[in-house]
């Protein structure tokens, strides 16, 4: 009996970035994933199979998606861009590379259910206009920690850390619950309309799957009148929401206030699973448990202080989606910052541009890396700060690291290597080679 | 600095007692009308769980005067993120009378598992 050959290839979907692929499967679209007992090539042939299996789906319900983010956010004022992609081949092998060594893929069921980032979409939120001094001393008198005004000496800490005046370390761990109480009205200035539009949305959706009624929705409490009477009037797009993180830094403000949480919890009338900072200006979640506030700093150094909200989508196609959540200057130095923590990840989509880049985060070590991401966090910081219209310096990468990791080096990188894929991109088919 | 000890008492203990506090400060902090703080009790997760400790918390309502939510949170084990969610939310009677519920402390188990398993991602 004739054994039917199996013919491997590499699949370049993008310039310069191949996939290796089983071609013989990929031809008659065999989705049958069986990750046991195979060689390291192999193993690595069928997830490129099924990376692009997975890609074609997507883009067929891309769309469709797409329109449906758009259709919740586009005509918001405060809405200053929606970009949308579908994940590419490469990113999508990567992560199931991953899925697969973590044990949580064991088919091409689990791997499709694995990306759940296949259809990203970032709502991107235009800044605040900067505030004068006299609006922030009058913001500063407003603030109330526990419904009690600031003491004089609360007032003066504040100051100075909204000016970015040199404090201590205990003192700015001190400032930073009493900054991020003072930001809330400016956080929810910016956000507000995305968080009304969510909210009507998740209701919208469970209005038609569970039945929920305008009568319970008052009963229970769910949305305000505003919310309610914009729900019977409006033509709402439906939103399925699983998860949300409202990822930030140590020293970050979020992307949406502990108010804006709370009003999606009761939306969700608890359905849906959130990600935040447990240590709140009001209450710790976690009064007895953990470490001294210097150990939890040194955890919250491995993080780079990335921040957005971001939230895990399941669209009307059933498609699976990652929504962010953004601020326009935040979202343009997270699309570099993020090159770092996407090579440690072992993400496989970085031009060679990088490599000297690549080369110099590999040096370090754990502990200058933990510096370095303390930096990124500053970053961070500097531009949500401009984006709520409040004074910021820019932080200078200190000396002891190469100038290729700083701010404005990596956003020349990211923009060099944009300017070339899209060079690159021009005239390009996805083709596929043979694998000797 | 030393950090702080997990406690030695088993599991199922801890839950019981973490439960019994959180109904007597409901009963204590929570108001029919008017401000009330936020509040919340913790313990430490044995090695069952990826988490490194559960809460339970109440927060007041923004907006519903007299009202609070019950949260159920997971911490992770870096203590930077928490995976929560809202058990319910109603007046001080509406939520004693859940946790008093005969299934109430199996719903947290099982809530606790699955948080904390949402926290590995």
């Amino acid at each position: 009996m004739k054994v039917p050959q199996v013919i491997y290839r590499t699949f370049f979907s993008k310039p310069g970035i191949g996939v290796p692929v089983n071609f013989s499967k990929l031809r008659v679209n065999d989705t049958c994933l069986n990750i046991s007992g195979k060689t390291e090539n192999v193993l690595e042939a069928e997830l490129g199979t099924a990376a692009v299996q997975i890609a074609i789906d997507l883009m067929k319900k891309f769309e469709a998606a797409k329109q449906q983010v758009d259709n919740v956010f586009s005509k918001l004022r405060t809405v200053i861009d929606i970009q949308n992609r579908a994940k590419g081949v490469p990113s999508i092998h990567s992560k199931i590379v991953r899925g697969v060594k973590e044990g949580e893929i064991t088919s091409f069921e689990t791997a499709q259910n694995f990306v759940l980032d296949g259809i990203g979409s970032r709502v991107i939120s235009k800044s605040l206009n900067p505030m004068g001094k006299k609006e922030i001393a009058q913001m500063i008198d407003d603030v109330k920690i526990n419904n009690a005004p600031l003491t004089s000496d609360q007032k003066v800490l504040l100051q100075k850390y909204i000016y970015g005046q040199k404090l201590t370390p205990e003192q700015e761990i001190e400032a930073f619950p009493l900054f991020e109480k003072f930001a809330q009205p400016l956080i929810e200035k910016r956000s507000q309309p995305v968080v009304d539009n969510l909210l009507l949305s998740i209701t919208k959706s469970r209005m038609i799957k569970e039945g929920l009624t305008i009568e319970d929705i008052k009963a229970k409490g769910l949305l305000s009148d505003d919310l309610i009477n914009r729900l019977k009037k409006e033509n709402i797009e439906p939103m399925d929401i699983t998860l949300i993180n409202n990822y930030r830094g140590f020293n970050g403000l979020p992307e949406f206030s502990g108010r804006q949480i709370q009003a999606l919890r009761k939306a969700t009338e608890g359905k849906i699973v959130i990600h935040s900072r447990p240590d709140l200006a009001d209450y710790n979640r976690f009064p007895n448990t953990g470490y001294t506030k210097d150990e939890i700093k040194d955890f919250a150094l491995k993080a780079s202080g990335y921040r957005t909200a971001q939230a895990n989508i399941i669209h009307s196609n059933g498609a699976l989606g990652e929504l962010q959540f953004r601020g326009e200057l935040t979202n343009r130095f997270a699309e570099y910052e993020h090159i770092a923590y996407d090579m440690r990840e072992g993400k496989n989509t970085l031009g060679c541009l990088f490599d000297d880049f690549k080369e110099e985060i590999s040096k370090l070590s754990k502990d200058d890396y933990g510096e370095y991401n303390l930096y990124l966090e500053k970053c961070y910081n500097y531009y949500n700060r401009l984006e709520l219209g409040l004074p910021a310096v820019k932080p200078k990468l200190p000396e002891k690291f190469n100038q290729i990791l700083s701010d404005d080096s990596l956003r020349m990188l990211h923009d060099k290597n944009e300017i070339m894929l899209k060079e690159l991109g021009k005239d390009f088919q996805p083709y596929f080679t043979a694998v000797v | 600095m030393r950090p702080k000890e997990p406690s030695r008492i088993p599991f199922p203990q801890q839950l019981d007692s973490m439960i019994s506090k959180m109904k007597e400060r409901i009963e204590r902090e929570v108001h029919d009308t008017g401000y009330f703080r936020n509040f919340a009790e913790d313990i430490y997760l044995n090695k069952d769980f990826y988490g490194r400790a559960a809460a339970l918390c109440v927060e007041r309502d923004e907006n519903l005067d007299g009202r609070a939510l019950l949260l159920l949170s997971v911490l992770h084990p870096s203590l930077n993120t928490d995976a929560s969610v809202m058990l319910m939310s109603g007046n001080r009677d509406a939520i004693l009378r859940y946790m008093n519920d005969k299934n109430f402390k199996n719903e947290i188990v099982k809530t606790i598992q699955q948080l904390s398993e949402s926290l590995k991602g």
